[in-house]
């Protein structure tokens, strides 16, 4: 299969010269740190090298969480995407629409996911911290909560690539759900699978949204999450970062925020691995 | 420039002349003759086969009417790529007038995007352009348009209107005189032998010690296989609307003269027919 060379490939070209290794901790931002803050726009885009970059670090720190993420290189070359497939349990009231109920947000995860393990059911409750579907004490409408109906919820399995693209010099999420059976969801059904929040935000803006694509290496129908507002959001992340002169995993930091938003959680045990630990143990070499 | 203006024109007229048929396995009341179109190179199958599915649902039933979508020898056809594009890249070198099938079952949903109204194809179109200033201008272009400006261009290729296209359109191919041109060419490449869909990357019109780079510039950096090598026969041919520019052609003049209304350079690398 692609992903253990595709992997390798990945790993040899992040650590193949101490060059590049000493560098490492300083290109995890887009610009060179001690670019003024304010600069021109460009200070906040990710070139395709650091792109590279930073997907090696993330998918170490994905091996030692166990938490999916494979490397799928493109012929032999650098070129390639990030990718994970998780297991994602819905609700679905009677119309046949998945209906993600309910005014928190997803609980936080409590273990870290292995590949073939469900994920947290997107059903809130009075208590955002439990994580079971059981209604018991909430079969009653509350303010904008509707009941669940027990028993109706589906496991669905969705697939996230995170690829580079050069127009926008972003990471750019695409993904793809499908029922067990096979059967490839809509784009209503994937809509309405968005949590309420994040659903009004991206429905005021069109090119902010939710939209089924050709996948650019695979040719096939991918969803996609528009990346024209990346630089929006991660320029006051990469500034702060900056100004703390902490070191920042541009993918990660990126995919915290838009992941959520489509159902992929991006455990808070990311932010507790040092982001700069696998490079330093190659320093040593 | 007279001569350019023309170009425009030319490449915005482009027709192509078809023929549909219905698929032979569709339920029909009776039978279904062919339908004859010219259809406008630089649009969207979708956005311009209204009187196509008119003309077939008169013989058939209601609930034996799916999503259209259309089959060339078996190639479901990507209604998100222009026109011209499909024609180029599978018929180009066929008898006139090309014929496609015409379906109305089993939509092929892990080939093709489904296409349920026009606002989808206006949300892809718009996103090309927005992708494509993206390129040139990092976007300030685009940007600062209103949303007005938008529809104008979406209207524009709606609607067939050249001039209304244009009025707004002329904007986006502006650059700063000191550049000699766009920031990056919004460009890419088709070909059919490819497991890819299409090769798009960063490419400057011009070299950073100023020369002008050439569509044989562009097509040695990005796919140097469909170029030939010295004192071997042509391969394969490099088609943008259904001809076959010298490669000596400035990039930076393509796109300004032969891009689509998208604002993409859609470029489509073909085997040379061996007659």
């Amino acid at each position: 299969m692609n992903g253990a060379t595709g992997r390798q490939q990945c790993y040899t070209y992040c650590y193949t010269t101490p060059r590049k290794k000493k560098r490492a901790e300083v290109l995890f931002y887009s610009t060179p740190p001690q670019s003024a803050v304010g600069a021109d726009m460009s200070s906040c885009v990710l070139d395709e090298q650091n792109f590279y970059r930073c997907c090696c670090l993330l998918l170490q720190q994905s091996e030692q969480l166990n938490d999916g993420w494979s490397w799928e290189a493109v012929q032999d070359s650098e070129e390639g995407y990030l990718r994970k497939t998780t297991l994602r349990s819905v609700v679905i009231n009677s119309s046949t629409v998945w209906d993600l109920e309910g005014s928190s947000s997803e609980s936080e995860p409590s273990d870290q996911q292995a590949q073939e393990s469900e994920q947290s059911v997107p059903v809130a409750l009075d208590e955002p911290d439990t994580m079971e579907d059981d209604t018991d004490d909430d079969d009653d409408e509350d303010d904008g909560v509707c009941a669940v109906s027990k028993g109706n919820s589906k496991v669905l399995q969705y697939e996230y690539h995170i690829m580079y693209s050069c127009s926008y010099s972003t990471p750019v999420l695409y993904f793809r759900a499908s029922t067990l059976q096979g059967r490839s969801l809509s784009l209503e059904e994937v809509w309405s699978s968005v949590h309420p929040n994040f659903r009004l935000r991206l429905q005021n803006s069109p090119l902010n949204t939710i939209s089924l694509q050709e996948h650019p290496l695979l040719g096939q129908p991918f969803f996609m999450l528009h990346p024209c507002r990346t630089e929006e959001f991660m320029r006051p992340v990469l500034l702060a970062a900056q100004e703390q002169h902490r070191p920042v995993n541009y993918v990660l930091s990126w995919l915290s925020v838009v992941g959520p938003v489509v159902g992929l959680d991006v455990t808070l045990r990311y932010s507790q691995l040092h982001p700069a630990a696998s490079i330093s143990s190659t320093e040593s070499d | 420039m007279a001569d350019d203006k023309d170009v425009l024109r030319d490449v915005w007229f482009g027709r192509i002349p078809t023929s549909f048929t219905l698929n032979q396995d569709e339920v029909t009341e009776r039978e279904a003759e062919p339908y004859y179109l010219l259809l406008p190179r630089v649009s969207y199958l979708t956005l311009v086969t209204d009187k196509v599915k008119k003309h077939f649902l008169k013989v058939m039933r209601a609930e034996d009417v799916e999503e259209m979508w259309f089959e060339y020898e078996g190639t479901p056809l990507k209604w998100h790529y222009p026109i011209g594009v499909l024609f180029d890249l599978h018929a180009s070198n066929t008898v006139l007038p090309w014929s496609i099938t015409v379906h109305f079952k089993n939509f092929p949903d892990s080939d093709l995007l489904h296409c349920p109204s026009s606002s989808v194809v206006e949300a892809h179109f718009m996103s090309s352009i927005k992708e494509a200033d993206a390129l040139k201008h990092k976007s300030q272009v685009v940007n600062d348009m209103q949303k007005k400006d938008h529809k104008q261009l979406w209207m524009g290729l709606q609607n067939d209107k050249f001039d209304q296209f244009w009025a707004m359109n002329r904007k986006l191919m502006e650059y700063p005189t000191e550049e000699g041109g766009f920031r990056y060419i919004p460009f890419r490449i088709y070909q059919t032998m490819s497991d890819r869909p299409f090769i798009q990357r960063l490419f400057r019109p011009v070299s950073p010690e100023g020369n002008v780079h050439t569509l044989g510039d562009l097509m040695k950096e990005m796919d140097p296989a469909a170029l030939p090598n010295d004192g071997e026969p042509k391969r394969y041919q490099v088609v943008i609307h259904g001809i076959e520019p010298l490669l000596e052609t400035p990039l930076q003049w393509l796109s300004e003269h032969l891009s689509h209304p998208d604002n993409f350079l859609h470029i489509c690398v073909i085997p040379t027919p061996t007659d």
